[in-house]
């Protein structure tokens, strides 16, 4: 990197974040100006807005004294921090940590019983999270404040928790992912200091990642190994060394040869396939897959969910025709938003694929889960749920199975766009359009575009499935 | 409260009716995805053997095949379809054994579907029968459900967790005279205590047998003191083995206690030579013999036609973690009172299909240890001291403590060899490093080290075979580690060790277990693997198989995996724990070319 690591770089804990997505972030937090960050888009607007207005709803409720920033003074503000807990407060709102060159801010601080150096109580740190299920990032953010507790109060937590996007709060022993923590605040703070090189990588992160216009171009141009679906970082580098480090390399690698010189070879033919379906443009055969056949019709599914709560369908689309292909006899789309129009919306589904064995095709865990999710929402009975769930088949493995596709993360929207010989999304496009516009629509005055929007992505996603289905069944024994 | 989003409750009939629906689903779709693969996927999966050819048929129906690699994840009994392709119906069969050395598979033909010619020409293949038993535990929960007699709504209580535990003081009482005398006199005192609990507790006991601590011995003795006091007694459990296995200790223990199993030929053909009487059905049970209590034992899914009453005054499950919840009813709905023995910080059921409902993994050993704690068994026969210390601590609450002869016990090493480092008696429990970076299923340069290092055991150790086990999590490296090592043993004429996933071994032992943890690369880890490697209950049975020398053999890349979910973190910080607390001896430099070493 062109510049050197300010003396003032500090550790904060979402760096722990970024280190669990994508370790070159805390380099370029790091080393770069902020200032050429990619602004953030509508999607991330809305869901920063959808945190902070959770988060602030909380700490409404719950009353705690806040502890502002003023000027940058972090260490006025960790004296604040110190003042309240000796205080005894019952809970502080953004505290802050300081410890050398680490800082944290977690949510919630709350009073804990068991002597420490601030009193005969101790504080234990929580953050607020509108996802519905707790995640290793959260809870690493968490043990991070922990730490830096340790150092102010002289006691260890040994509970942090998360109040997360239904309410609920979820409790974990900080001891249990302690060496996690460790391990990797020691590989943050070598890469923060400069003592660790990283490199830029593709993933399913950068689509979210406001420093995706200083990596993506340059990833794009050179046609980084990366783009290669299947490849982690860790192989990545491993190739590297064997001088393999574009897509073309790793299309004309040969196995012998790396093998000999000592190199991972496992899952390198897929890999190789992978690469060769990016270069040409076109699928690769693998093998011939096995679909069910001879039912007189076919149907197809699509749930969209909110990202943050996979519980929480918005979407929910449908569509049945023969099984020669051609087009849809019947297609149905309903949007969600309350706990009442989910169930008209499973309803309404259900009458759709009717009470037989026919299968039911779909694309990805997302729709089988919140098909369930739906159904017992609906009170539906456990036998005609399950055989509901029963018909489900998952287009997803099939098309891995049978083809390596020219797609880089093998989402929906693109193995569906190269189906329909539709333009494939750009590297880095985010896929959350939907859910953005959903949201948008609950708070628009002028609903019926929006819905007409979403109703008419429902039946495309249908006609997806359906062009899928069929491109799996020319590949079919 | 139980495991995470499991609350005891009168809901709980909903969910488990709503798990079975969808497992029998689940099991005719994943049968069908299954099928949906090619024939090389499945038989890297385990799930099928290929190119097969039929050597000859005895005249029970027992049918060798020529089978040049077996990987599959099948066990005895197993019901498994024999066949050309997939076009054809096949010939049911039962999965017998494997003779490694003459590469002969063993299978029996199936007493339903097992007729029809096999061709000796072509290449054969053994496919999975999809087999689904939903049905038995539906109709299991229904008569649990609905029936109004005494014994069904104790057992109804107990599953919906209202039922109040309680000590009763004549059981107790003759409980403790027993003990006194033989069999039941000289148990130490874990084993006393918990004797104790699993007779005179009601309506429910449970027994917690960690590794190597005698459960099945103690569930022998507690089926025998219950028998002897008058109680109609079924010991059951998932597998014909297991019940098998509760009702020859029985007969070895209590010669004058009569056992009887129920089950077909080929769930009774290992008891053949035991005082153990087998019969087909429940209405062939013979009365009992005037003055000699009986016992009768059947697996749980083979108790369908019984499930109208309580025939039975106590129902005993044995290896109680390895029965899925939503199958349990089958035995509550037979009995008054129970007693589950198990362990469930080791491996868990097999649930076949994706369930977001935690309930679908789980055991009724573990639903029911959440609300009342278990006597837990806490003298182990098997590890030393050495070995035993980390999975006391991490998976027993350091409770599990090695008895003093097994305690001793140390690797008798030959020195003078180049692995003395790791065979150091002084170090019961090591870990091997060989720092290779980005492998995910197979490393070659690992295997080596695992290949050299049992050459050595069995070599210049002079240690048997069947002292010696190989674990690996993937079939690719366990292939790779069994042609090196054949490789290297045939000229020394000695024959393979045992390698295989654990779950070929678990139930049993060794003297000593060199494990290939193989991967390194970390993100690949953290992936779709991170559930099934860092799988606390698969460590714990991986780390619990030694007597007196356990290597983990594997690179530090490892090690730094950050799955996602946060229950497969936790479980991944178990194995940094591991890495951080046993002593290490690193092996790289002699199978990692420089050039290839990172920092």
């Amino acid at each position: 990197m062109a510049n050197p690591v300010p003396e003032t770089t500090r550790v904060v804990a979402s760096h722990l974040y970024d280190f669990a997505a994508c370790e070159h972030r805390i380099a370029l937090d790091t080393r770069l100006d902020r200032a050429r960050r990619t602004p953030p888009d509508d999607a991330m607007r809305l869901l920063a807005e959808h945190g902070r207005r959770f988060e602030e709803k909380i700490a409404r409720e719950l009353g705690y004294p806040e502890v502002r920033v003023e000027e940058d003074d972090w260490e006025r503000a960790a004296r604040d921090t110190l003042d309240l807990m000796r205080r005894g407060e019952r809970g502080i709102y953004q505290g802050v940590l300081l410890d050398g060159r680490r800082l944290a801010r977690p949510d919630l601080l709350e009073r804990a019983d068991g002597e420490s150096a601030v009193g005969s109580w101790h504080y234990v740190p929580g953050d607020v999270k509108s996802a519905v299920e707790a995640r290793s990032d959260g809870a690493l953010q968490v043990g991070f404040a922990g730490l830096l507790l340790e150092a102010v109060q002289r006691r260890h937590p040994a509970h942090g928790f998360l109040i997360l996007g239904d309410g609920s709060r979820w409790w974990f022993e900080t001891g249990s992912i302690r060496r996690s923590l460790e391990d990797s605040l020691e590989r943050v703070e070598a890469i923060a200091e400069g003592r660790e090189d990283t490199f830029p990588f593709f993933s399913r992160h950068c689509g979210r990642c406001r420093w995706r216009d200083a990596c993506l171009p340059g990833l794009v141009a050179r046609r980084d190994a990366s783009l290669v679906w299947g490849l982690t970082r860790t192989r990545r580098s491993v190739y590297a060394r064997h001088g393999i480090g574009t897509v073309d390399d790793l299309a004309r690698s040969e196995a012998t040869a790396l093998r000999r010189a000592g190199a991972p070879t496992d899952g390198l033919e897929s890999l190789k396939r992978q690469a060769r379906a990016l270069l040409d443009g076109k699928a690769v055969a693998v093998r011939a897959v096995d679909l069910p056949e001879g039912a007189p019709r076919e149907h197809y599914v699509r749930i969209e969910t909110d990202p943050l709560d996979p519980g929480d369908a918005f979407l929910v689309a449908w569509g049945s025709g023969g099984p020669r292909g051609g087009p849809l006899a019947e297609t149905g789309v309903a949007l969600g938003g309350g706990p009442a129009e989910r169930v008209a919306a499973f309803r309404s589904l259900a009458a759709a694929l009717g009470g037989g064995r026919e299968p039911v095709f779909h694309f990805g865990r997302q729709t089988a889960r919140a098909l369930d999710s739906l159904g017992r929402e609906a009170r539906i009975e456990p036998a005609v749920l399950g055989a509901l769930e029963g018909r489900l088949v998952d287009l997803s493995p099939a098309v891995r199975n049978a083809a390596a596709l020219p797609v880089r993360l093998y989402r929906f929207e693109e193995v569906a766009a190269f189906a329909e010989a539709r333009p494939l999304p750009e590297p880095g496009e985010p896929d959350d359009a939907l859910f953005v516009t959903f949201a948008l629509l609950r708070e628009s005055a002028d609903p019926d575009p929006l819905r007409e929007r979403l109703s008419a992505a429902g039946r495309d996603a249908v006609v997806s499935l359906r062009a899928l289905r069929r491109f799996l069944a020319e590949r079919a024994r | 409260m139980s495991p995470a989003g499991v609350a005891p409750g009168a809901g709980i009939w909903e969910r488990l009716e709503l798990l079975l629906h969808r497992e029998a689903n689940a099991v005719a779709l994943g049968h069908r995805e299954l099928l949906a693969l090619p024939v090389e996927e499945r038989v890297e999966r385990g799930e099928c053997l290929a190119g097969l050819r039929l050597l000859g048929e005895e005249a029970d129906g027992t049918l060798r095949l020529e089978c040049p690699e077996n990987l599959s994840k099948w066990r005895r009994g197993d019901g498994l379809l024999l066949r050309a392709s997939a076009d054809e119906p096949g010939v049911k069969v039962v999965y017998e054994g494997f003779d490694v050395e003459a590469r002969v598979l063993r299978v029996r033909r199936s007493p339903w579907g097992g007729t029809g010619a096999v061709n000796r020409e072509i290449p054969l293949r053994l496919d999975p029968e999809p087999v689904s038993l939903h049905e038995v535990a539906l109709e299991a929960i229904r008569a649990l459900r609905f029936r109004r007699d005494a014994a069904a709504q104790a057992a109804r209580a107990v599953l919906e967790g209202r039922a109040d535990v309680a000590i009763a003081p004549r059981d107790e009482e003759y409980a403790e005279k027993l003990l006194t005398a033989r069999p039941y006199a000289g148990l130490e005192d874990s084993k006393r205590a918990a004797f104790v609990a699993a007779v005179a507790k009601r309506p429910v006991a449970l027994v917690q047998g960690p590794p190597g601590s005698g459960k099945t011995y103690l569930a022998a003795l507690a089926v025998s003191a219950l028998a002897r006091r008058g109680e109609r007694v079924l010991v059951t459990a998932f597998t014909h083995r297991a019940v098998n296995q509760v009702l020859r200790k029985l007969a070895e223990a209590d010669p004058g206690c009569d056992a009887v199993k129920v089950g077909p030929p080929h769930g009774t053909d290992d008891l053949e030579g035991t005082a153990v009487l087998a019969v087909r059905s429940m209405g062939a049970v013979p009365p009992p013999a005037p003055r000699r209590p009986q016992v009768v034992g059947a697996v749980v899914l083979g108790l369908g036609k019984i499930l109208g009453t309580a025939r039975f005054d106590r129902v005993v499950f044995d290896e109680a973690a390895q029965v899925p919840l939503a199958f349990a009813p089958c035995g509550f709905a037979v009995g008054a009172r129970f007693l589950l023995v198990g362990d469930h910080r080791q491996l868990g059921p097999i649930v076949q299909g994706e369930h977001d409902d935690p309930l679908a993994s789980l055991s009724v050993f573990e639903y029911l240890a959440a609300e009342h704690e278990p006597s837990l068994l806490r003298t182990t026969w098997r590890m030393n001291e050495g070995i035993n210390a980390f999975p006391s601590r991490c998976f027993y609450g350091g409770q599990l403590e090695p008895h003093a002869d097994a305690a001793a016990r140390r690797f008798p090493l030959v020195p003078g060899g180049p692995f003395d480092a790791i065979l150091d008696p002084g170090l019961p429990a090591v870990v091997a490093t060989v720092h290779h970076e980005g492998f995910r299923t197979r490393c070659e340069p690992e295997a080596r080290a695992v290949a050299d290092l049992v050459a050595d055991l069995l070599i210049r150790q002079r240690l048997a075979p069947g002292d010696v086990a190989v674990v690996s999590p993937f079939r690719a490296q366990i292939r790779e580690i069994r042609t090196l090592l054949q490789r290297a043993l045939r000229p020394a004429g000695k024959e393979l060790p045992v390698v295989d996933t654990v779950e070929r071994i678990q139930g049993q032992e060794r003297e000593a277990v060199v494990v290939s943890l193989t991967a390194s690369d970390p993100e690949h880890l953290a992936g779709e693997q991170a559930a099934f490697f860092f799988s606390p209950n698969r460590l714990n049975v991986t780390l619990t198989r030694a007597r007196t020398k356990l290597v983990l053999v594997a690179s530090r890349h490892l090690f730094r995996a950050l799955p996602p979910a946060f229950d497969d973190l936790r479980n991944a910080d178990l194995f940094r724990r591991l890495y951080r607390e046993l002593p290490r001896v690193d092996l790289t430099s002699r199978y990692i070319e420089d050039g290839d070493r990172r920092r």
